[in-house]
């Protein structure tokens, strides 16, 4: 019996001291208790302390990836002309129940405008010609038609000049030159039986080039369609219409923008991108907090990295591919970089969207800055680092290569508003014992 | 009895750290200084020698010559509390374990002891926030560093009672535990959208601790009612050892000698007056962090009276109420931090055996504060020991 109490009274205690062990650790309102002095200070690396090599690569992508056609003149200098080819026509129709062979005897041709820049509620006028040599639709340029393996040949006449204009007119421009809103506006223009017939044989020559005549312009072009004129040999008296789509779809662009000297570029069609190879010094110059009035060097790899921010400032772009929308332009690392241009590339590095930038910053002399995160890649557990940082190849490129002509364009290496980077980093002056 | 022992096996098990601690004192020197007494010395201000009940108690095997069986024990300390310091103030809380023992009889007069207990407590937490200037923007920043461990003793003992009025007793023990900084800088841009996330700057060093000490203790009943008892503890260097990544090198730290006397006077058959004094001078401890912030000679005494009321369960009830002064070894802020505290307690006998106890549960509650300048802290902590002895 007292056996069976004294448990009992000692699980009762045994529980009770319990109820208090919660832990609320009190919390000073200071450090002076303990020896812990960090220090946290900001660090902006000139161009030339951090980037050890930088190369702008171009031809991301081709104009047939646009999936829609620019027809410009002279618009800010920028003049574009949209080429495209036709499908195959059909054979035979079903017509009343039964197929029918088909007989064309001409056709039209019916472009569809989605967007102007340059004057609204004006007539603009336009012409379709049909190209006279073989182009491809992947690799042609203002200047080139056929840029492929073993294949490089030029227009005969620069801009495709040398075809044959089979009809012109004027589109009464109704459409809304605010980005905002889209509006809708379409041409039909006739092509001849003769015409007609060349495209339906299907050689790499077919072909229709879409220009303006009216200087100042510049019209996105969302659809293009031939519709034939066919007589059924099943029914003589009957003239009917039947669409073909298009196939081959791109344009070409005068002028082609140089190859940036000195400065960087991002976007555009075919895409540009800037390549960075970067690398964190080994010392930096200390500030009087950490070096004393004397100053000194100290070394990063005994700090802790808080913030590293590549800034950039933005140039003027030519005109004709000026931004005329926001720019979202990421930075993701090079894994390969001997594989440049075609190294696999890893994840956007800092936010997922990028860093937006509006368009009216890439048209002023002065330019704006444009910062982007890159702490996630260049941050280091100096307990870990052994001898040198490593280098690291980045890239610039836009977020939706492809999807528009215009690009970013940033000051580099050679002028006053070249690529910084800038570091927040806290040296942790702890003590020795705790 | 064997659920006796099963529960504290459980208890220990739950709680592997021997000593955690709440107070603001934690953060100086080498941290709070904890007693390593039970319930009965905490109840009469006790400094650990002198006492009459049969106990365990580290670094004085002579406490446990009259148990008479293999015995366990462990001591329980929740503790909770307020502090003021400046204009600041805040409430702590915790459990603490500062004792587990065994102590095995040798025959009639002799006893083998196992304890491990705490002896610097080093848990606390500050934080501070404060605006830098940075990426031209002020930029709010929160500083917050925390310490958690502790100093602990493991000792194994012997004494022995070489005359009818006189014992003596030794252990020998090394220094264990460790403590862990940690250390974070955030900073607060969710007011600056335009900044993006700035990454935490964080520290994390860890060390622990290793070295030898040795306690002689010596207890002489020059007359029946009256026992005197002493105990003096040697250390070696304490050793403080980096671990893990953390750099540095070691450092040693030189532990003072630790002098503790007391006694008890059986003034009548249920009455005794218990009194006890101890000593100690950290100033020199060879570590220059340590030595800066060192008071120099401190000294605790204490003053209690025991008072056996009753028969309660299967045996005496004791009654005890006690005072205890001390002086902390090392300075908060630059001021020497004074603890008081005015204590209650009992003991409960839950099993016996010969008229004597072999299961007990003993309680202290002390009520007291702390003060270093600017600092209160007003506190409660409650002591329960469990001795479980087998049959």
């Amino acid at each position: 019996m007292r056996n069976s109490r004294s448990t009992k009274g000692f699980l009762l205690v045994a529980l009770l001291p319990l109820l208090g062990c919660s832990e609320n650790v009190a919390t000073a309102p200071d450090l002076d208790l303990i020896d812990v002095k960090p220090r946290t200070l900001e660090v902006l690396l000139p161009f030339e302390d951090f980037v050890q090599q930088s190369s702008i690569l171009g031809g991301y992508g081709s104009s047939s990836d646009f999936g829609s056609g620019v027809v410009a003149k002279e618009f800010q200098g920028f003049t574009a002309k949209t080429i495209m080819r036709f499908s195959s026509y059909p054979e035979s129709l079903e017509l009343q129940g039964a197929s029918s062979g088909l007989k064309f005897i001409g056709g039209r041709v019916v472009l569809s405008f989605d967007s102007v820049q340059g004057p609204v509620n004006e007539a603009i006028s336009l012409e379709i010609s049909a190209t006279q040599q073989a182009w491809d639709v992947k690799t042609v340029t203002w200047d080139v038609a056929v840029d492929t393996v073993g294949d490089r040949t030029t227009w005969v006449q620069a801009g495709a000049e040398s075809s044959i204009v089979l009809a012109s007119g004027d589109l009464n421009s109704h459409l809304a030159g605010d980005d905002s809103v889209t509006t809708f506006a379409s041409i039909s223009m006739d092509v001849d039986s003769a015409t007609v017939a060349a495209w339906g044989l299907g050689s790499s020559s077919q072909g229709m080039v879409v220009a303006s005549t009216d200087s100042g312009t510049s019209l996105n072009l969302w659809d293009a369609q031939l519709v034939l004129k066919a007589v059924p040999f099943s029914n003589p008296d009957t003239i009917i219409e039947v669409p073909v789509p298009v196939s081959d779809l791109s344009f070409i662009t005068n002028p082609l923008p140089v190859t940036p000297e000195g400065w960087l570029r991002v976007g555009g069609l075919p895409s540009w991108r800037s390549v960075m190879t970067i690398k964190l010094p080994e010392q930096v110059e200390g500030s009087i907090e950490i070096c004393g009035k004397i100053g000194c060097l100290f070394d990063v790899a005994k700090s802790q990295l808080n913030l590293a921010e590549l800034i950039l400032r933005t140039r003027e772009t030519e005109l004709g591919y000026r931004p005329t929308r926001p720019l979202g332009i990421q930075i993701r690392s090079v894994l390969s970089p001997s594989l440049l241009p075609k190294s696999p590339l890893g994840d956007p590095i800092g936010a997922l969207q990028g860093v937006t930038i509006q368009p009216e910053f890439f048209s002023g002399s002065e330019g704006e800055t444009a910062i982007f995160s890159l702490t996630d890649l260049l941050e280091f557990d100096s307990d870990e680092l052994s001898g040198m940082f490593p280098s690291e190849t980045i890239v610039l490129l836009s977020n939706n290569e492809g999807s528009t002509v215009n690009f970013a364009s940033f000051q580099g290496s050679g002028s006053s508003g070249s690529p910084t980077l800038r570091l927040l980093l806290t040296v942790p002056e702890l003590g020795s014992g705790p | 009895m064997r659920p006796l022992y099963l529960g504290c096996c459980i208890l220990c098990l739950m709680f592997p750290e021997v000593a955690e601690g709440q107070s603001l004192l934690g953060s100086t020197g080498l941290g709070m200084k904890l007693e390593p007494v039970d319930a009965t010395q905490r109840a009469l201000g006790g400094m650990g020698v002198g006492g009459r009940t049969p106990t365990i108690i580290p670094g004085n095997p002579v406490a446990s010559l009259d148990l008479l069986a293999s015995t366990a024990s462990v001591t329980m300390q929740p503790m909770w509390g307020k502090y003021e310091l400046g204009s600041s103030e805040g409430t702590f809380s915790g459990t603490r374990f500062p004792i587990i023992g065994l102590a095995f009889p040798l025959g009639t007069s002799g006893v083998a002891t196992f304890t491990l207990n705490s002896f610097f407590d080093q848990n606390s937490s500050a934080a501070v926030r404060d605006t830098l200037q940075l990426l031209g923007n002020d930029i709010p920043v929160t500083d917050q560093s925390d310490l958690l461990g502790g100093l602990s003793a493991l000792r194994m003992g012997w004494a022995q009672r070489i005359l009818p009025s006189l014992a003596v007793g030794g252990s020998v023990g090394v220094y264990t535990g460790s403590v862990e900084r940690n250390f974070v800088r955030s900073f607060d841009v969710d007011s600056l959208p335009m900044l993006g996330t700035i990454q935490d700057f964080s520290d994390s060093k860890a060390w622990n601790y290793s070295g030898p000490l040795i306690s002689v203790n010596l207890s002489w009943d020059p007359f029946t009612s009256l026992q005197l008892a002493s105990s003096l503890q040697w250390s070696g260097d304490i050793s403080l050892n980096p671990m893990g990544a953390t750099g540095g090198d070691k450092h040693a730290i030189r532990a003072p000698l630790e002098v503790r006397i007391g006694g008890n006077w059986i003034a009548n058959p249920d009455l005794s007056l218990s009194a006890g004094f101890s000593s100690s001078d950290w100033s020199d401890s060879g570590h220059a962090d340590l030595d800066a912030v060192a008071v120099g000679r401190t000294a605790s005494y204490g003053v209690g009276l025991e008072w056996e009321a009753t028969r309660f369960w299967a045996g005496t009830f004791p009654l005890r109420v006690g005072f205890r002064g001390s002086t902390m070894p090392f300075l908060f802020k630059d001021h020497k931090v004074k603890e008081r505290t005015v204590s209650a307690g009992f003991s409960v006998v839950l099993a016996e055996a010969f008229e004597l106890p072999i299961a007990a549960l003993d309680v202290a509650i002390e009520v007291g504060k702390h003060s270093a300048g600017d600092l209160r802290e007003n506190f409660k902590r409650l002591t329960v020991t469990l001795r479980a002895g087998n049959r």
